[in-house]
């Protein structure tokens, strides 16, 4: 009776030891899990590393699949796949900065060049009127007896180097302007991408894509707001009104949607004030994940439906 | 209650001999050799070794390589199973050496441009003329 007993308590010790041991199976996998799905939320909105996260469920999967003498290797290779799939998220999250930090490098580098260029036609045009007093001077004898009494006494050194000073500064307008026209070229490249032209019921629209502003934010990268100021001086002499409506795609809460949608919109109806359009001639909407242009299934349908449109 | 006894000896003794064959058959290692993982093991290093791994991502192209060791000294051994499971811990831990090292040179760069860029910004703020390409 006494050993019937005691197999009985070391039956209900084995199945003890094996439920414990189920017990912290489970919590690993929870953790896991856990940790996969917070990426799942940081991916958002570009959906990064789509591969890397499914490799890393897959092999959480397998941890329940596999024989217990496998277990550890099953688990660090989930843990593994989870660290690949985080680092990946946070390298795409890298090259769209990179990318956002080049367009920003080209729109300084086309004010520094237009401040130059304004610089030097400032220069230029102050020495033309130099000069063209002193030819004045030279053509009146009177004048320039009374300025200048004795006609050899004019400094021809003086003169040669204003003159060449002249020449200096036209000759570094064309350079500049040249540079200027290089990087708006440029600009423009990057702006077919950034807005486009249709047609709709007979009025103009302009749709600018959400790559215009920072991820998550309503500020304006610096050649979005270039392109504007561009397209507020082309349609400001028109008398028509306004209507800017922001969308975006349907992640996240529609709420929070709206709300940055019209914080786009008014940051684009703030650079057409600027420009001088009156703001009675404005009106700044945000319609949060309305009217979609493309599937909100796909990334690329969910960039095209990040935009601001305006009529 | 003789009876009962020898059942419950029988059904222990049948358990430990189930155990004994599991034991066993897992440490035989035999299925087929593991060259092409270790192959695999070792293009995967050299890989991480090209993105600069053994100095930007050094914890985890450690545990790669050593990994790799223990496989080839399996595989010497024999120890065709063993071999496999550090092949496929080599490559995977180069795979992660490989993407750490590659986020870090790229979180450098991103560091430099936006050093570069904040320079060029107070540069035009200050009105000075060296801010061309």
């Amino acid at each position: 009776m006494n050993r019937l007993v005691l197999i009985a308590c070391m039956l209900l010790c084995g199945s003890g030891i094996a439920s414990a041991a189920d017990s912290v199976l489970a919590e690993t996998v929870s953790a896991l899990t856990v940790r996969v799905n917070q990426l799942d939320a940081e991916s958002q909105p570009g959906s990064y590393a789509d591969l890397e996260r499914l490799r890393a469920r897959q092999a959480i999967a397998q941890i329940t699949e596999v024989r217990s003498r496998d277990r550890d290797d099953a688990i660090d290779n989930a843990e593994v796949l989870i660290k690949i799939a985080d680092i990946s998220i946070k390298i795409q999250q890298l090259n769209t900065q990179l990318t956002q930090l080049d367009r920003d490098r080209d729109g300084i580098y086309v004010e520094a060049s237009r401040r130059d260029a304004e610089l030097a036609r400032k220069e230029a045009e102050q020495l033309r009127l130099k000069v063209l007093a002193f030819e004045e001077e030279q053509a009146n004898p009177m004048l320039a007896n009374e300025q200048i009494p004795e006609p050899s006494q004019i400094d021809d050194s003086a003169s040669q180097a204003q003159t060449q000073r002249v020449v200096d500064a036209k000759a570094k307008e064309a350079e500049l302007a040249k540079l200027e026209e290089e990087i708006t070229a440029q600009m423009s490249a990057n702006a077919n991408s950034v807005l486009k032209t249709k047609s709709n019921n007979g009025k103009n629209r302009y749709t600018l894509q959400g790559t215009a502003f920072e991820p998550g934010k309503s500020k304006l990268t610096v050649s979005a707001k270039t392109i504007l100021k561009v397209l507020a001086e082309r349609v400001k002499a028109s008398s028509k009104d306004f209507i800017i409506q922001g969308y975006c795609d349907d992640l996240g809460n529609e709420k929070n949607n709206i709300h940055l949608t019209k914080q786009r919109a008014d940051a684009v109806a703030a650079v057409f004030i600027a420009a001088g359009i009156k703001a009675s001639r404005i009106k700044a909407e945000g319609l949060g994940s309305s009217n979609p242009v493309a599937s909100n299934k796909t990334q690329a349908g969910r960039a095209q439906n990040r935009r601001i449109e305006i009529y | 209650m003789t009876r009962l006894y020898q059942q419950v000896l029988f059904l222990l003794l049948s358990f430990i001999l189930i155990v004994c064959i599991n034991v066993v058959s897992a440490q035989s290692n035999s299925s087929s050799a593991p060259n092409n993982t270790l192959q695999q093991a070792l293009n995967a290093l050299q890989l991480a070794e090209d993105a600069h791994a053994p100095t930007l991502a050094n914890a985890a192209y450690t545990i790669a390589q050593d990994a790799y060791n223990q496989a080839q000294l399996f595989d010497a051994k024999r120890k065709n199973k063993d071999a496999q499971k550090m092949a496929e811990k080599s490559i995977r831990y180069a795979q992660l050496a490989n993407i750490e090292a590659r986020y870090q040179k790229l979180k450098t760069e991103v560091e430099n441009k936006v050093t570069e860029n904040a320079a060029l910004r107070r540069s035009l703020l200050l009105g000075k003329s060296d801010v061309t390409r």
